[in-house]
């Protein structure tokens, strides 16, 4: 408790499920008919809720994503409540509809970063994984945009099957960008794309290609690197990467960042599909008390049991395990190198060019 | 299939080192720490490594007279319209050429 409110971490607000783009990685379980079905919640109605939920909570910041948080056309009004709370934000963006006169007025709100993605060196590779051409050349321009007006820019590469290979040469292009902050993203299938999972999970053998990439970027260029992804350290040694910070699910603890949809849902994190409430009709404060919150770290996969770094590794991505299988298990990271199943599921998958995940089968919110 | 082999083992003999280590009642903490997934490293002391110092966590209080007029965005062209997002009358009236506040 802090000033007589309960005390978060953070919250992500998915400001809206339209998007400009249409990411193969993308988590959200709406992105298959591109939003329209989810939409966003009104402007007022979304202010008020956001109002009220930073009064009876205190965050130490707001991530604001969607979607593309620039597509909303209320913006500004919505970061109003922050300054009217006090509370810091952040933001997730591809940067492509970013213009000189947003980053002009969104420098007044001093946010904590904006985080942009990049997938490869080129525009090819980059364009084919989030949906079309010409993204490639929006995205360099939003982040040059951005730091032409001194916003700090995270730089985030999702690591994938595909272009594991090529993260060192995107690090290079951030770099030469001035970005020096970068959010190394294994990727891990939920939501829309649970259906890409056959073409993009990485192995191990991708990951330790990409993180060795990593690690010496980081040095050459002065980088600081984040894996925002769980690597659970069966899979790789921490160590291995002194240049790289690795962090494990803060589901149930003190740094989880919960996230409230767009349509009002409050759920455990941006990758979980399962609701915990309805933050329209009911107080956020109790809403984030609840059984699957303070219960999720109750769940340990069988095949994490026996291992001591079960209680915080949590076997990986449980949403991803959820995305996949349907229930809560080990990370299919971890077990497309361990579980025969899985593993026979997913190379028949890459054999016939099918997928894993069925888009009929996506739940819908 | 040999790197299919190679992750196998080598996932399979880290477990099982972790599991003798903790049996023999040695410490096996890992630098991993919980930590946000998917979105930038919040870190309100700042980042050693980082060219551009992190904004203070203190927001502006923004009068009326330094907000900017809405700058107009591409995004009714550019962004497929979600049926209840964002519409007309939420935004104020803006100049698409104007990026002064």
């Amino acid at each position: 408790m802090i000033d007589g409110r309960p005390h978060h971490h953070a919250l992500a607000v998915e400001l809206t499920s339209a998007c400009n783009q249409k990411c193969a990685y993308c988590y959200n379980a709406w992105r298959e008919d591109d939003g329209r079905e989810v939409g966003a919640l009104p402007s007022a109605t979304l202010i008020t809720l956001l109002d009220r939920t930073l009064r009876e909570t205190r965050f130490d910041h707001l991530t604001f994503t969607g979607g593309e948080p620039f597509s909303r056309r209320d913006l500004f009004d919505i970061l109003d409540v922050c300054v009217r709370h006090q509370t810091p934000f952040q933001m997730i963006s591809n940067g492509g509809l970013i213009t000189d006169a947003h980053a002009t007025r969104l420098a007044l709100y001093k946010p904590l970063s904006v985080q942009v993605t990049l997938n490869a060196p080129e525009a090819v590779m980059h364009d084919e994984v989030v949906g079309g051409e010409g993204h490639f050349e929006r995205t360099l321009r939003g982040i040059r945009t951005l730091m032409h007006h001194n916003i700090r820019v995270v730089g985030c590469v999702v690591v994938t099957r595909k272009n594991a290979s090529l993260v060192g040469e995107t690090l290079d292009l951030f770099a030469s960008l001035g970005v020096r902050s970068i959010s190394f993203s294994r990727f891990s299938p939920s939501g829309y794309s649970s259906t890409h999972a056959a073409a993009l999970l990485p192995s191990r053998t991708d990951i330790l290609i990409a993180l060795e990439a990593a690690n010496a970027r980081a040095e050459l260029h002065g980088l600081s690197i984040q894996s925002t992804m769980p690597i659970p350290p069966c899979v790789v040694e921490p160590d291995d990467y002194p240049r790289v910070r690795f962090g494990s699910c803060p589901i149930g603890t003190s740094t989880q960042e919960f996230a409230l949809g767009p349509r009002g849902e409050l759920r455990n994190c941006t990758l979980h599909e399962a609701p915990l409430g309805d933050a329209l009709i009911e107080s956020a404060a109790s809403i984030l008390r609840a059984p699957a919150v303070m219960h999720y770290r109750d769940v340990t996969p069988e095949f994490c049991a026996p291992c001591p770094h079960a209680s915080t590794c949590m076997g990986g991505c449980g949403a991803a395990s959820v995305a996949l299988t349907g229930v809560r298990g080990l990370d299919p990271f971890v077990a497309q190198h361990i579980d025969p199943a899985m593993a026979a599921q997913l190379a028949e998958a890459r054999r016939a060019e099918t997928a894993l995940v069925s888009v009929a089968s996506l739940v819908r919110r | 299939m040999g790197n299919e082999d190679e992750n196998r083992r080598a996932i399979l003999a880290r477990r099982a080192r972790y599991i003798a280590m903790a049996v023999a009642g040695v410490s096996t903490a890992t630098s991993a720490t919980a930590c946000v997934c998917l979105s930038p490293l919040y870190d309100a002391g700042g980042d050693a490594n980082s060219d551009a110092p992190i904004p203070d966590a203190r927001l502006p209080t923004l009068p009326d007279s330094q907000r900017p007029v809405w700058p107009a965005t591409d995004a009714s062209t550019d962004a497929p319209a979600a049926s209840e997002d964002a519409s007309a009358e939420d935004a104020s009236p803006g100049d698409a050429d104007s990026d002064a506040p």
